[in-house]
């Protein structure tokens, strides 16, 4: 046991010593060509690291680029390197594939030739993704590629071969079925293709690199190509085959006055990769890998440093992530991830104690603050929010599910528009590539057709509750009390059009009234039925009664006529009391009003009467045992109207005069003939004129092209007693008939002329014309 | 001008009333308003049971009740019309809805065919008052003047009042007797003119009170109610006149 245990001791003591001696070595790292973007960043970093005093020394190496660094980091000859990621990818899965012994020479198809014994060398870890590029199809104007067959045998330009730019090109073209020996391949540098693009012995040159860069924009900007789109069918090859692209698009903010429109395209990122190699020492390089986080944080904040375009990333720059990461940035990650969540929790809290103590203040200062859900869901607001939000959720999901594999949704917008259709009931399990995102979408699809089912409903609802309050709407409306059977035309009739038509009716229907008919009523539209005892006035107060334009108050049926029977009397002493109770009348009256109101022993009848209640005029159905005097204290409000009687003289004329049969009932009917009575003010210039002289002048005007003319039959004069009351049911009670007046007659101000007309619209045009003419 | 006598005048001549009960006294009061001074009401009810009802008509003018109805036969019904009512000789008869005896407007129409055949086809004016307006058509070739509806009358004058006031009013003024519609002849001066020369021609009747034609009357349309100002009067057989004063 002491043997072992000083053999561990001696073991360790030498790791130890080996590693120190390791980590005081300068650190290789592989950047790029000289000049480049990695090259610059490989400088940066050795400034960076000693400027601020690290004990880590980095040695930055000129390379070819992500070829030479794949391979020499798996060898050993580097300790980190910026890689393209494609090429890093591609050399993890040789590292995994089964190669039968002897054939390794067999399986060289990787990128940048990688061989799978090479690959398993050493274990590869990503420390960080460090910036994106995209692939720029520059095509020599005015060509335009849509499809990669186009290019025939045309010169292009892809590259310096071993670089990533390069092994990107060929994989793109191959993803077009072009492979690389059929093709013509410049052979130079990137001015140089430039150059000869200018000499238009280029077609295509495509070049992976940051979005906005100089090179590019000088291009375009010298006119001599244009970008153009990767095919749709390119772009979703290479992503099935090579999931370590995604798709991008390049935005015309990118290259200012060079695209017009977004151009979908491929993007890959370069990470920074270490290696630890299988054979020899285990190196401890998370205090290194940390170092070099550090140092990366600044340079990317750095604002001297923003032409590297370098944006830090653990996970998610590419659609596949197939290798590690490094422990340290693991941790990194982790903890990140960590700090994310406590400061959306702490955000959440924040705004839970805002909505917490803002309800409880406004709770306290009396202000109502409750959702109240079930009031909500007549709200159409409510589904149309929340399906807002169903296709602003789906949207971002969506997009974050597909945005680096799908050509279709590149872009947030895109994605709200899929969305949209998805949320209308219109799911396509072609338009997403991903499960994920394809379950957001159902569930997307199934959410939005129950809120627009909510909506629809809602709006429904909200029409037939308008109709409906208008149908119920108590001013200017009718009221019809004690309703019998035999009275159905009138409804009909106060139905049919015309301006009654547009007016709500009441119906207070006795319980003596039979079922068919109530249900018969019920069928009317814009009729409220209310089963009431019509003799007490609580039950009318719902009626609104002085707001109302007339009040018909019917008799019972004379044959079954009983105590139960409602008495018209009775009815309209109702009709008194609840206008007098209505709000507006008690506002009126005051506390007199209020007085007259409590039920006391006794009261004056000059207390009842001092204050005038607003009443609407009421039209009461006598009958011969119930003579008109009966009616007289409520003569200033209410026609009696013995209808029987009013009968009986209709037939006694009709023998007497025959054409008075015909006659009236044209003009009640209103017939189709030019027979229809109405009343319409006279304009201001015939006042004072004589009967004889506005008659003369009516019958001189010329008729409408069709029908009558207007036959004048007399003035309805406004009462000047009760002027000053207009309108109330008293003025228009007073006002007086004058039909087939004297001659000399003078017209006064406020008269209103009866007339027999075809229409009331046809009687207005003439009556303009008569103000013309006068 | 010459006035018509026969739609001028003011006398109802002799009148019946069929299936007149005490509850239509209101329609003899009416009638004698109108100057209705020969009244023959004919009645279901035993004589003694309606005579102390007729005591204030009596001071008027005469009435005389006579029970008889239809259901004793349509034969035996005209046979009593022509032997006791002499219904031949009435200007008008009024048949009124009679109850109770199956189907109302059913038995009118019967007791309008016993008319008929009592007055040998040339039944005098008649006036049927109806309860289900549906039924209008049953009396078609009965010689039937003018189909009442009472409740249409009723529902039409609430619903007028509903609309407009100064329209009901009208009503009322034409019910109750002080406004007369009246057909009065085309003075010949006139049959070359127009309707609006006619307005402005008759605007008052022989006793300068004024007047206001409404309509005329032509052989083929009938009564032509407004016809318009350029109307022409060349097919005119009369004038529609709205006679009398309400104020």
């Amino acid at each position: 046991m002491k043997f072992r245990a000083l053999t561990t001791a001696a073991i360790v003591t030498l790791w130890s010593a080996s590693a120190h001696s390791v980590m005081a070595a300068p650190l290789r790292l592989g950047t790029g060509s000289k000049g480049g973007d990695f090259d610059l960043l490989g400088q940066a970093l050795v400034a960076d690291l000693a400027a601020h005093g690290n004990e880590v020394a980095l040695a930055p190496e000129i390379t070819k680029g992500s070829c030479e660094n794949i391979r020499r980091l798996l060898e050993g000859s580097l300790d980190f390197a910026l890689v393209q990621y494609d090429v890093a990818a591609e050399a993890y899965r040789a590292s995994l594939s089964v190669v039968p012994g002897g054939a390794d020479d067999q399986f060289g198809g990787w990128m940048c030739k990688i061989s799978p014994e090479l690959a398993r060398r050493a274990d590869l870890r990503t420390v960080v993704a460090i910036s994106d590029s995209a692939v720029h199809m520059l095509v020599r104007r005015p060509v335009r590629l849509d499809d990669l067959d186009a290019i025939g045998s045309a010169p292009i330009f892809i590259g310096k071969d071993g670089s990533g730019s390069f092994e990107t090109a060929r994989v793109i073209l191959g993803a077009g079925g072009k492979p690389l020996e059929q093709l013509q391949l410049f052979n130079g540098s990137a001015d140089e293709a430039l150059a000869a693009m200018g000499r238009r012995e280029l077609l295509m040159m495509l070049r992976t690199t940051g979005r906005g860069h100089a090179d590019v924009q000088d291009v375009l900007d010298s006119g001599l190509a244009a970008l153009n789109p990767l095919p749709e069918d390119v772009l979703n090859r290479l992503i099935d085959g090579y999931p370590y692209y995604r798709v991008c698009p390049i935005e015309p903010k990118h290259y200012r006055g060079g695209l017009e429109f977004s151009l979908p395209t491929v993007c890959v990122s370069a990470v920074l990769l270490t290696a630890q190699q299988k054979s020899g020492v285990v190196v401890d390089t998370s205090e290194t890998v940390g170092t070099l986080l550090d140092s990366l944080g600044r340079i990317a904040a750095d604002p001297q440093h923003r032409e590297l375009g370098l944006e830090l990333r653990f996970r998610g720059f590419a659609e596949r992530e197939p290798i590690p990461l490094h422990d340290t940035a693991a941790t990194r990650e982790s903890r990140s991830n960590w700090t994310a969540g406590l400061e959306i929790v702490g955000l959440l809290i924040v705004l839970g104690l805002v909505i917490f103590f803002g309800r409880r203040a406004l709770r306290r200062r009396g202000i109502a603050t409750g959702f109240a859900f079930e009031g909500q869901l007549s709200n159409p607001l409510v589904p149309f929010a929340a399906f807002a939000l169903v296709v602003v959720c789906s949207t971002y999901l969506v997009w974050w599910f597909e945005h680096d594999s799908n050509t279709r949704l590149r872009t947030l917008n895109e994605s709200f528009w899929e969305m949209n259709t998805f949320a209308t009931g219109n799911f396509s399990a072609d338009a997403l590539k991903t499960s994920g995102a394809r379950l957001v979408g159902a569930v997307a699809t199934i959410l939005g057709l129950g809120l627009l089912a909510w909506f629809t409903a809602a709006l429904t609802n909200i029409f037939a509750q308008d109709q409906t309050r208008l149908w119920r709407r108590t001013r200017e409306h009718f009221v019809v009390l004690n309703f019998r059977e035999d009275m159905l035309p009138l409804i009909r009739l106060l139905r049919a059009p015309g301006p009654a038509r547009l007016r709500s009716l009441h119906v207070v229907v006795p319980d003596a009234l039979p079922k068919r008919v109530r249900l018969q009523l019920g069928k009317i539209k814009a009729l409220t039925i209310h089963y009431d005892n019509p003799e007490a006035p609580e039950n009318l107060a719902a009626l609104r009664l002085p707001r109302a334009s007339r009040v018909i108050v019917l008799g019972g049926e004379a044959e079954s006529r009983s105590a139960t029977s409602y008495d018209p009397l009775r009815i309209a002493r109702a009709v008194h009391q609840a206008c007098a109770r209505d709000p507006h009348n008690l506002a009126l009256q005051g506390k007199s009003g209020h007085a007259a109101r409590a039920i006391t022993v006794a009261s004056s009848s000059e207390q009842t009467s001092r204050v005038p209640l607003q009443l609407p005029v009421t039209l009461v159905e006598t009958s011969e045992s119930e003579p008109d005097e009966i009616f007289e204290p409520f003569s200033g409000w209410l026609v009696p109207i013995d209808n029987r009687q009013l009968g009986y003289t209709w037939m006694a004329t009709a023998c007497r005069d025959p054409a008075f049969a015909e006659f009236f009932s044209g003009i009640v009917a209103f017939s189709d003939a030019n027979a229809e009575v109405y009343t319409i003010a006279l304009p201001a210039p015939v006042h004072g004129q004589t009967w004889q002289t506005l008659r003369r002048a009516l019958y001189a005007l010329p008729a409408p092209e069709r029908g009558g003319g207007v036959v004048p039959l007399g003035l309805y004069r406004a009462s000047v007693s009760e002027e000053t009351r207009r309108p109330s049911a008293h003025a228009d009670l007073r006002t007086r008939l004058l039909l087939n007046p004297p001659l000399g007659t003078r017209v006064a101000a406020g008269d209103m002329l009866v007339a027999l007309c075809e229409d009331e619209t046809t009687l207005q045009q003439l009556v303009r014309h008569l103000r013309a003419s006068a | 001008m010459a006035a018509v006598a026969s739609t001028q005048g003011d006398a109802l001549g002799r009148l019946v009333v069929v299936n007149w009960t005490v509850e239509a006294l209101g329609l003899v009061r009416a009638l004698q308003d109108l100057g209705a001074t020969d009244l023959v009401l004919v009645g279901t009810s035993p004589a003694t049971a309606v005579e102390a009802n007729l005591l204030a008509a009596r001071a008027l003018g005469e009435v005389r009740y006579l029970e008889a109805s239809v259901a004793a036969g349509v034969e035996t019904f005209a046979e009593f019309l022509v032997r006791s009512v002499e219904v031949g000789t009435a200007q008008s008869v009024i048949v009124l809805p009679h109850r109770g005896r199956g189907e109302t407007d059913a038995f009118s129409r019967l007791t309008c065919t016993a008319i008929h055949r009592a007055c040998r086809g040339q039944p005098p004016r008649i006036v049927v008052a109806v309860e289900d307006p549906e039924a209008t058509h049953e009396f078609a070739g009965l010689g039937v003047a003018t189909i009442f509806y009472p409740g249409f009358l009723r529902a039409a004058l609430l619903a007028h009042a509903c609309v407009d006031l100064g329209v009901l009013r009208f009503m009322f003024a034409l019910l109750r007797g002080k406004l007369r519609v009246q057909s009065w002849p085309l003075p010949a001066e006139l049959r070359s003119k127009s309707f609006r020369d006619a307005c402005l021609a008759v605007e008052a009747d022989p006793e300068g009170r004024p007047v206001t034609v409404l309509g005329l009357f032509t052989a083929e349309a009938g009564m032509l109610v407004n016809p318009g100002p350029a109307y022409t009067l060349a097919a005119a057989t009369g004038l529609l006149v709205l006679t009398g004063q309400d104020a």
